[in-house]
């Protein structure tokens, strides 16, 4: 059957290109690339054939491909441990999937600048891709943290090597930072197996049987303390993971440094995966801990929220503009998650989706941008319209679904988040809407700074978008309005799922 | 007390010591080799000897695999020398570990014609010997001597190369801090003789649970000088100051036996004579332990960051993964039973033989690399990856593996050794593993870093590094551990849980 080897094929068609690529010769470039435009392509279409046959009605994993991996018999006593290769998505991972499968390909496309070092950079970049699509479709935790760590060692070369003039010392933090995150979501992993043993008799690491451990486990036989602990380790650990405050700063240190595409890969699907953490471990497995904490949550959404977008006023740069524009927009989803309810929920990941495509979209136009001036200064732009009318326009268009536009992405994730929001902290939601308002002073000021106004000499004649240019604008865009006007089409993939842990904090 | 001392035939000594007898036999075949032989084939054959009568002694030691001597630890008695699986999975490590270094010195010893080969290989036969009477001896006499027979040679060893100014000084801070060390261990000893009256560690571990509660500040007193001078030689927090000099001043064969098999004795030998040598009283003194793990994890990895020197690098890398290897024995303390006890077995032995492949791999790739840029800073793997791309790859997973990234034997080595500080409701001590692993992140991928990021000075072809055979056997077998262990750790695993430790 290929229905469940579909995903193996997905998660592993790029590491099958980056084997390829080891024995493309050094100076061929355009092998090169077109090897990983396949690499990623493929998966891109079987990621298609997975959406079109995904049954969003049904609430439990689909396209489950399992293999016993390793198994030791005695851990603990007469417990053993079992860590399973097991594959398989729902509702709330295939939007994540989907997006990892566009934002890959397109980054590809936005990497045709890269002139240095090209073989080894695709490389990388397609062992990153499979860390990336390992991560939404792993159903084991120990699998999950594996591809974790995997994202983490291309990402540190494609920023040490490819990055711009800090890119030794930032490459570094990030390691250090996301090196750190790891530790505490392995640390949480481990109380979550070895807190579901309790009720399964042996240490599995597999999620769905640690989900329904502890949904089934009374309060004596798991207490709540060590609920408590492992939610306080993982959500300092997601925290940096999604550079919230005060974890912060490597994120835009990161964008700023890193490779156009990098930074679309980082902002629509890296920064990602913190916020899957937060659902399917946090939601689907300690929703009485996030209920706990949830005031502090939401407290902590509406500084991010807030803070950042203070901060984005202030920034000269328009990559880190945009970097915490993104965090500001992420707190939004710590918000949705605190509500712990239908609106909420389901806001937060419209939230994450579309900041994923945003941030994709967004960072591809400044990359490409910056390519033709030299500078993604907002103060060194100025009259860009003129020149180059296409990019600003999508620029535009991506700045006002950023901002929530209604009709837009931006607009739908918000109004489910904050509604969500309301009917569980009015007050601290009422603040966290400043952010929104704040948002549309960044994002139109910088907006007005970079199209309008005189065009300086050095700026003029350059040329505007190439044909190749236009397909991630154009699908970025358009994914953007799809959401924006017809919510159903992801609304319909991840309400069952979002109902069933809706159902569960009630029950 | 009534102890009949029976006589010995040469029988029951094959019997329990088959292995040590072959390396004594074959250690003095060697000597009395070389005075027969020219210098050329002396040169090139004892090392091989060496190594054949390593294999050989391997295959005993398997075959001893599950038998337990009659004279074990289960049955106090007044023997001198246990046969068991902990002693046996121990003398593998040892044995293999001396192989791979007697395989690394072939390609030194062509490119130092100084270096006198026999000596140089026999004494690592005594060496190795010397270790595996640590592992096996159950009595505090024996248990010295395997020490010192193991210290001496490695002296001699570390300053084999006579007009190497680094290696003069590094021996010259090893002898001093060895001999104190072995002082006091032997301090120590004395004392715990003094107090019970017994060399023998079991019976000595009835004495002191007698007399713990009026004897209380002697027995510390005597355990912690007898742990001093053992964490010298495993270099824990505060001990370590000598491992960086003599690793830098040591020829690299050497510095990685003793980063492996000189380290993985004194683990042995900390083992045997804390667990059994103060039985029930183990509970009392475990936090001595935890503490000196939880230090040296921490100096260990952060003294590391500020190094220039590869072989300084590597010196207090090992002194932090010593720290990683005493976290499972100390929190031991916490609750012995006897499937915590095997637990702790699994994971100490289970990161040792990762560390031997790691550590043998990296430190041949070492070799070629230094030997080529003429300097041992970690500039000299400048641009590796594009002079010699198997290489750098080969040394990222080295190097990955002892950061603990997954997929490798470190990773593994080091999430078993979690589990086990849960099982003992340790977490803190299991949080600090591996946030300190995330330390090391820094200087492991500075390496890295330098490897691949920077670009090559000299051209390409002249760049390229000349791998010998013997330095490629090493790299693969280290790889095929590494990546092997990481992958499928639970067929060694499996075979380490169903071993009969003490018997």
């Amino acid at each position: 059957m290929l229905q469940n080897k579909l995903l193996t094929l997905i998660v592993f068609l790029p590491l099958l290109g980056a084997l390829i690529l080891a024995f493309v010769p050094r100076g061929s470039h355009s092998q090169a690339r077109a090897v990983a435009m396949i690499a990623t392509f493929l998966p891109l279409i079987f990621t298609g054939f997975v959406y079109a046959s995904f049954d969003g009605n049904n609430t439990g994993m689909q396209f489950t491909e399992s293999h016993e991996w390793i198994h030791i018999a005695h851990v603990f006593g007469d417990k053993s441990l079992t860590i399973g290769y097991s594959l398989g998505i729902d509702g709330l991972s295939i939007p994540f999937l989907l997006l990892t499968a566009i934002v890959s390909f397109l980054g590809v496309i936005a990497s045709k600048s890269v002139q240095h070092r090209v073989k080894e950079y695709y490389i990388w970049y397609l062992l990153l891709v499979v860390g990336l699509f390992g991560c939404f479709v792993s159903l084991d935790l120990f699998l999950f943290f594996l591809f974790l760590e995997l994202t983490l060692v291309p990402m540190y070369f494609l920023i040490g090597i490819w990055g711009g003039e800090r890119k030794g010392a930032v490459a570094t933090k990030f390691l250090v930072y996301r090196g750190i995150a790891s530790v505490g979501i392995l640390v949480a992993f481990v109380g979550l197996a070895f807190a579901a043993a309790n009720v399964t008799g042996d240490i599995t690491m597999n999620i769905t049987m640690i989900t329904e451990a502890f949904a089934k486990a009374s309060s004596d036989i798991i207490t709540d303390d060590w609920k408590m602990w492992i939610f306080v380790v993982l959500l300092i650990a997601i925290l940096i993971e999604e550079a919230f405050f005060p974890f912060h700063t490597w994120l835009p240190d990161t964008h700023e440094q890193a490779p156009p595409a990098i930074s679309m890969i980082v902002g629509g699907v890296l920064m990602k995966i913190g916020a899957y953490v937060l659902y399917r471990v946090g939601v689907g497995v300690l929703p009485d801990a996030v209920q706990h904490f949830a005031t502090w949550i939401a407290i902590l959404g509406v500084i991010n929220i807030v803070y950042m977008a203070m901060v984005a006023l202030v920034q000269k740069d328009w990559r880190r503009l945009l970097a915490f524009s993104a965090i500001s927009h992420m707190g939004v989803v710590l918000l949705g998650v605190a509500a712990m309810n239908q609106a909420g929920l389901q806001g937060g990941i419209f939230m994450t989706i579309s900041s994923g495509l945003l941030s994709g979209l967004l960072f591809f136009l400044i990359g490409a941008i910056k390519e033709r001036t030299g500078t993604s200064m907002i103060a060194g732009l100025g009259g860009l319209s003129k020149p180059m009318p296409i990019l600003s326009g999508f620029l535009l268009a991506g700045a006002l679904a950023s901002l929530g536009l209604p009709g837009m992405s931006g607009f739908v994730s918000e109004i489910l988040a904050f509604m969500g929001a309301y009917a569980a902290f009015p007050v601290i939601a009422a603040v966290g809407t400043l952010g929104v308002i704040l948002a549309a002073v960044y994002l139109l000021w910088a907006m007005q700074r970079t199209t309008y106004g005189p065009t300086s000499a050095q700026l003029e004649g350059l040329p505007d978008a190439r044909a190749i240019e236009y397909v991630p604008m154009v699908v970025f865009i358009a994914l953007i309005i799809l959401i924006g006007v017809y919510p159903s089409i992801l609304g319909d993939l991840v309400n069952s799922t979002i109902s069933s842990y809706v159902t569960r904090i009630g029950g | 007390m009534n102890t009949s001392i029976a006589t010995i035939s040469f029988a029951d000594v094959w019997h329990v010591m088959g292995p040590e007898v072959i390396l004594t036999i074959g250690g003095f075949l060697m000597l009395v080799f070389d005075l027969f032989v020219s210098r050329g084939t002396s040169r090139k054959v004892t090392p091989w000897i060496g190594i054949g009568v390593l294999a050989v002694a391997m295959g005993f030691i398997i075959r001893n695999f599950g038998v337990v001597s009659t004279e074990g630890p289960g049955q106090i008695s007044n023997a001198l020398y246990v046969m068991d699986d902990f002693g046996n999975i121990f003398k593998m490590i040892f044995a293999g570990g001396t192989m791979l270094t007697l395989l690394m010195s072939v390609d030194f010893f062509k490119h130092n014609p100084a270096v006198k080969v026999a000596e140089y290989s026999y004494l690592l036969i005594f060496g190795t010997l010397g270790a595996f009477v640590m592992a096996s001896s159950y009595d505090l006499i024996t248990l010295f001597v395997g020490l010192e027979l193991l210290s001496i040679t490695s002296y001699v060893l570390v300053a084999l190369r006579r007009n190497h100014a680094k290696s003069t000084e590094g021996s010259m801070k090893y002898l001093v801090v060895g001999g104190i060390a072995s002082a006091l261990t032997l301090y120590g000893m004395s004392f715990l003789y003094g107090i019970t009256g017994q060399t023998n560690i079991g019976m000595g571990a009835q004495m002191i649970t007698q007399m713990w509660t009026e004897m209380k500040p002697l027995i510390m007193l005597g355990f912690l000088l007898l742990l001093a001078g053992l964490s010298v030689k495993v270099s824990l927090v505060p001990f370590h100051m000598w491992a960086p000099d003599t690793y830098e001043g040591a020829a690299n064969p050497i510095t990685s036996f003793l980063s492996v098999v000189s380290k993985a004795a004194g683990f042995a030998m900390i083992i045997r004579t804390v667990l059994f040598g103060f039985g029930r009283e183990f509970g009392e003194i475990y936090y001595y332990l935890v503490a000196l793990a939880a230090l040296t994890m921490v100096v260990g990895n952060i003294a590391a960051l500020a190094q220039k020197n590869i072989k300084r690098l590597f010196a207090y890398s090992s002194v932090a993964q010593a720290g990683y290897l005493l976290v499972p024995f100390a929190v031991l303390g916490k609750g012995s039973s006897g499937e915590n006890i095997w637990l702790a077995m699994g994971e100490i032995t289970f990161y040792l033989i990762g560390y031997l492949f790691m550590t043998m791999g990296a430190f041949a790739i070492l070799t070629a690399v230094t030997r080529k840029a003429g300097n041992e800073s970690i500039e000299a793997f400048r641009g590796l990856y594009q002079r010699s791309p198997f290489q750098a790859v080969a040394m990222a997973i080295f190097l990955l593996s002892m950061a603990g990234m997954p997929i490798t034997a470190g990773f593994f080595g080091k999430f078993y050794i979690f589990l086990g500080t849960i099982n003992t409701e340790m977490y803190w001590l299991g949080g600090l593993l591996f946030l300190t692993s995330a330390i090391a992140f820094y200087y492991y991928f500075g390496v890295l870093r330098t490897m691949f990021m920077k670009e090559s000075k000299e051209p390409l072809t002249e760049a390229k590094l000349e791998m010998p055979f013997s330095l490629n056997v090493i790299v693969w077998v280290g790889l095929v551990g590494t990546i092997g262990l990481g992958v499928f750790p639970d067929i060694i695993l499996d075979t380490l849980n169903g071993l009969k430790w003490f018997g």
